[in-house]
Order: structure tokens, then C-alpha cells, then sequence
């Protein structure tokens, strides 16, 4: 699914990814966990192909990133679905078209926009927000929103960037227990986050990272680090 | 295909609507620098226009013969005057077409020649000179022709008013470049303001995975859309100013250059193409440029 070759990428003095190798497969969900500055962000770009590898190669459902044209990572990315710490909605559109915006975008016809939104929605706990801007909303809410543009086009990857950053330890849970469904449904989950308890209580693959370097990838494990 | 193109479209108009201050200002931006330019365009080609009609009146040599002079005389001074060096042309023009001519010239205010009770114009023989320079020795060389009354040469008018224009179109067109590249500076940052505010738009966009054309497709019809309003209202302006300038202005050129402004009609059909042409380049190259650096991947 996501497999890095030998994959070091360095900035002006930084190296933010250092000889990185490592297998995700479809359908798992994977914590990437480490100390500000570690090169967690780096890992999330270069899948997107946001940056790409000083060395080595990243390979995404088999196709080596390097190798794509820039239309072609057009369509990469309709295959990884983004949720971020601040959410990125767009403020000037309602709840509805933040999502339907991602379905346009592919093309989709309106009669399967609207069908598909409410839908989606009322998955997220959110269906009677359709029509309401994104800072009538509450931070939980808003990630909700987040997560639906996020998985609407039935992504096979989805990535959250610190997706609890804001959020209180009670809402934070929530989402969690949303991305969970997600991944239950068969999208590999990649999460990069600060939350020990979360990682803690969740109980899923970890991979460490400090100072570009994997220092430990484990099934089951936990935080682990004393930040 | 059609669909892509239909989704541009209305999101181009959608975008356009919902940031109205930006579009106004990129019209108003554009509409301003157009109609300073049509002044100039207006100015240009009345200038040329005129000049042209003042070489073809006093470019000539006109040769006034004695009224005694015979047909047969006139006919010999017209082959020796065809001899001489820079002459491109000489003919006979009778009173009667002499008449006809004037009443040609003058235009809507022929009619006041119609009082004329009886035709004093003399018969003539019309120079026209190949190079204006060696007009002066021709003149000079045709009043000591016999039979000749009086030869009318305006040299140094004419080279006068050659340089005047020349002057005048030169300067215009040094105005209407400059004019060109500012509006292109100033409407790519109206455009690159546009596309700052929907930075964040366009970054969602990315995420979802929109082709770089599907982002560029709207903006690029956006722009169009500005061009072409811009156009629409410049043109509009221009002609009525136009014709205004004209009503008001038209007797005093007239009377000034004994020659009418450049028709109104005529004039307006080019300022369509050329404003509609200018407007969509502006516009499209406009986008262009200032989207480019958000579209690399």
C-alpha cells in the first residue's frame, strides 16, 4: 500500500527523514508518533508527493511517486483523503458545499452530490449542520466536517495531521472513534499526532520517529516517548 | 469535455459574483486604461487621416491657366510637365470638374455653392508630385509656361504639417505601448490579489485532487469575463464620446483642416475588435501570469 525504499530527505541543515524504510499495508492503521521537529510532517508530504525524496523512492499502491506526472498526482491524491490539526475548510462555503466541493472536483454529477452528502453527514453525527458555515461551528464539529470532505470520494488512504491538536480530550475521542470507522471500512489510516493517551488507549501499530530516524515501529504499542 | 467546460464556466461567474470588489476593481482598472487609449487611438488616426487629406490637397501642384489658353496648348504643357523629374502624374481638370470637386470637399455644406450664379473657377492642370522635395523647381519651372495664369504650391505648409503628424503619431504610440503594459501589470495584480485571497481555495482544491487544470480552467474564463465587460463598457464609453467629440468639434475641424473628423461609425467598428481583442489577451495572459506560481505541484 505505502512502502518506502531507503527514503532521506534533507533540508538546508535539517535531515528530516533519514534512510527510511517501512511497509503499511491496506487497511491498517498506523500511528506516526514523535517529538516536534522529527520529521513526522516530512513523512506525510512526501506520500502526497507535496515534496518529494532527496533518495530513495516511496511507492503508493505500487507506483513509485517519482515517477508520476503532475496530473497524475492530481489523481494519487484523490486516492488519500486529508484531515489536519486546523481543518481547512473553507469559510465562505456552508458544511454542505466544503463537501460536495471535494465531489466536484472529481466530477461527479449533482444528483449523486446530493444523495451523497446528507448521507455522509449523518455518518459524521453532523446532518443538521448542512447549511451552516464552518465558524458557526464548534471545533468538533468542525473536524467532522473535515473528515466527511475527507472520505467522501471512498479514499483507499486517509491521512490525519495532529486531527485532536484542537480539540478537547472528550471531543478528541470522538474523532477518534470516527477514524476508527473509517479504517473499519477498509481505508488504511496514517495519523500522526502528540496524543500519548490516545495512542495509549487505542492500541494500534506505532512508528516512532526522531531526528529522521525510525526508532521504533511496533504493533500494539504505545506513546513511548517522554515529550 | 462540455461538462468541463460548463463547470467552468459557472463557477467562473459563481467566483466572479462572490468577490464583486475584486472583480469591480479589475473592470474599472481595465475599462479606464482602454478608454484612455481609445482617446489616443482617436487622436492617432484623425491626425493620419487628416494629414492625408492635406497632402492630397496641397501635395499637388495646380497650374491656373489663362482663360484663352486652348485645350491643344494645355494638352502639350501636360506632356512636358510628364517629362520632368518627380512628377508622378498631370491632369487636365476643366472649371466644370473643378466645380464638382469643391462641392465634393466642402460635403454637408455644399449647398452654399449653390448660389453661384456663374462658374469662375479657371482650367487647371493638376501636378501630382512624386517626391514632395522637387516640388518647388516644378512650380517654378511651370509659371514660366506661356498660357500659365497663376500655379499654386504650398511647400512649406505641407512639409510643416507632415512633421506635426509625424510627431503626434510618433508620441501616441510611445503613450499606447506604455499604456498597454501598465494595464497588463496592473490587471495581473488585480488578478494575483484574487488568486491570493482564494489561496486557501486552491490548496483545497490540491488536497482533493483537482488537475491543475480544473483550478486554472475557472480563473482563466474569470479573467475572460473581465476582459470582455471591460471591452463591452469601453466601447460603449468611447462611442459616445466619440460621437459627442464629433458634433461638437466636427465644424471647427472643418473649418480648421477643411477636412471632417474620421466617421464615427467607422471608427467604433474598429475600437470593437480591437478593445474586445485587448481584453481577452489582457484578461487571459493576466490570469495566467499571476496564477502560475500557485500551480506548481
Amino acid at each position: 500500500m505505502i512502502d518506502f525504499k531507503n527514503v532521506t530527505k534533507v533540508y538546508a541543515d535539517t535531515v528530516a527523514l533519514k534512510n527510511a524504510t517501512l511497509h503499511i499495508d491496506q487497511g491498517d492503521f498506523v500511528f506516526v508518533v514523535g517529538p516536534t521537529g522529527s520529521g513526522k510532517s516530512t513523512f506525510i508530504k512526501l506520500i502526497t508527493k507535496e515534496i518529494e525524496p532527496d533518495e530513495g523512492e516511496v511507492y503508493v499502491e505500487g507506483k513509485p511517486l517519482s515517477k508520476l506526472s503532475n496530473r497524475d498526482v492530481a489523481f494519487l491524491r484523490r486516492d488519500i483523503g486529508m484531515v489536519f490539526q486546523d481543518f481547512k475548510l473553507l469559510d465562505n462555503k456552508t458544511v454542505f458545499e466544503n463537501v460536495s466541493f471535494a465531489m466536484e472536483v472529481v466530477r461527479c454529477n449533482k444528483k449523486t452530490i446530493d444523495r451523497q452528502v446528507p448521507q455522509m453527514l449523518s455518518v459524521m453525527g453532523i446532518e443538521d449542520k448542512a447549511n451552516n458555515y464552518p465558524n458557526e461551528l464548534s471545533a468538533g464539529e468542525q473536524q467532522r466536517v473535515a473528515i466527511a470532505r475527507a472520505i467522501i470520494n471512498n479514499p483507499r488512504i486517509l491521512i490525519a495531521d495532529e486531527p485532536t491538536g484542537n480539540l478537547d480530550p472528550e471531543t478528541a475521542w470522538e474523532i477518534m472513534q470516527l477514524l476508527e470507522l473509517v479504517n473499519k471500512r477498509g481505508t488504511t489510516v496514517v495519523m500522526v499526532t502528540h496524543a500519548r493517551d490516545i495512542v495509549n488507549r487505542m492500541n494500534k501499530r506505532v512508528i516512532a520517529i526522531d531526528q529522521g530516524t525510525i526508532i521504533r515501529d511496533s504493533r500494539g504499542g504505545d506513546y513511548g516517548f517522554d515529550d | 469535455m462540455i461538462r468541463g467546460a460548463l463547470y467552468s464556466l459557472k463557477q467562473a461567474f459563481r467566483h466572479g459574483f462572490r468577490n464583486k470588489g475584486m472583480t469591480l476593481a479589475s473592470v474599472f482598472a481595465i475599462t479606464a486604461m482602454m478608454l484612455i487609449l481609445a482617446l489616443f487611438f482617436f487622436l492617432t488616426v484623425n491626425v493620419s487621416f487628416i494629414t492625408e487629406n492635406v497632402k492630397d490637397q496641397f501635395g499637388t501642384i495646380e497650374v491656373f491657366l489663362k482663360d484663352e489658353t486652348t485645350q491643344e496648348q494645355a494638352a502639350n504643357m501636360i506632356t512636358s510637365i510628364k517629362g520632368m523629374q518627380g512628377v508622378q502624374d498631370a491632369v487636365y481638370i476643366s472649371k466644370e470638374q473643378g466645380l464638382e470637386e469643391f462641392k465634393a470637399r466642402w460635403g454637408s455644406n455644399a449647398y452654399l455653392l449653390d448660389g453661384l450664379d456663374e462658374n469662375r473657377l479657371p482650367n487647371s492642370i493638376r501636378i501630382t508630385l512624386s517626391e514632395i522635395e522637387t516640388g518647388d523647381f516644378i512650380a517654378t519651372t511651370a509659371a514660366g509656361l506661356p498660357g500659365v495664369d497663376v500655379v499654386r504650391f504650398y511647400s512649406e505648409e505641407v512639409g510643416k504639417v507632415i512633421r506635426v503628424s509625424n510627431t503626434i503619431q510618433r508620441g501616441a504610440l510611445v503613450v499606447i505601448v506604455f499604456l498597454v503594459i501598465v494595464s497588463l501589470v496592473v490587471v495581473s495584480n488585480t488578478i494575483k490579489l484574487t488568486v491570493m485571497a482564494r489561496q486557501d481555495e486552491i490548496q483545497n482544491m490540491r488536497y482533493v485532487g483537482a488537475t491543475n487544470w480544473f483550478i486554472r480552467g475557472p480563473m482563466l474564463l474569470e479573467g475572460i469575463i473581465i476582459g470582455c465587460i471591460s471591452a463591452a463598457i469601453s466601447v460603449g464609453l468611447s462611442a459616445l464620446i466619440y460621437t459627442r467629440l464629433c458634433d461638437t468639434l466636427g465644424e471647427q475641424a472643418f473649418q480648421l483642416f477643411s477636412a471632417s473628423l474620421v466617421d464615427p461609425q467607422f471608427l467604433i467598428k474598429n475600437i470593437v475588435w480591437i478593445f474586445f481583442a485587448l481584453g481577452i489577451g489582457i484578461g487571459a495572459f493576466g490570469s495566467i501570469i499571476s496564477m502560475r506560481r500557485y500551480l506548481k505541484s
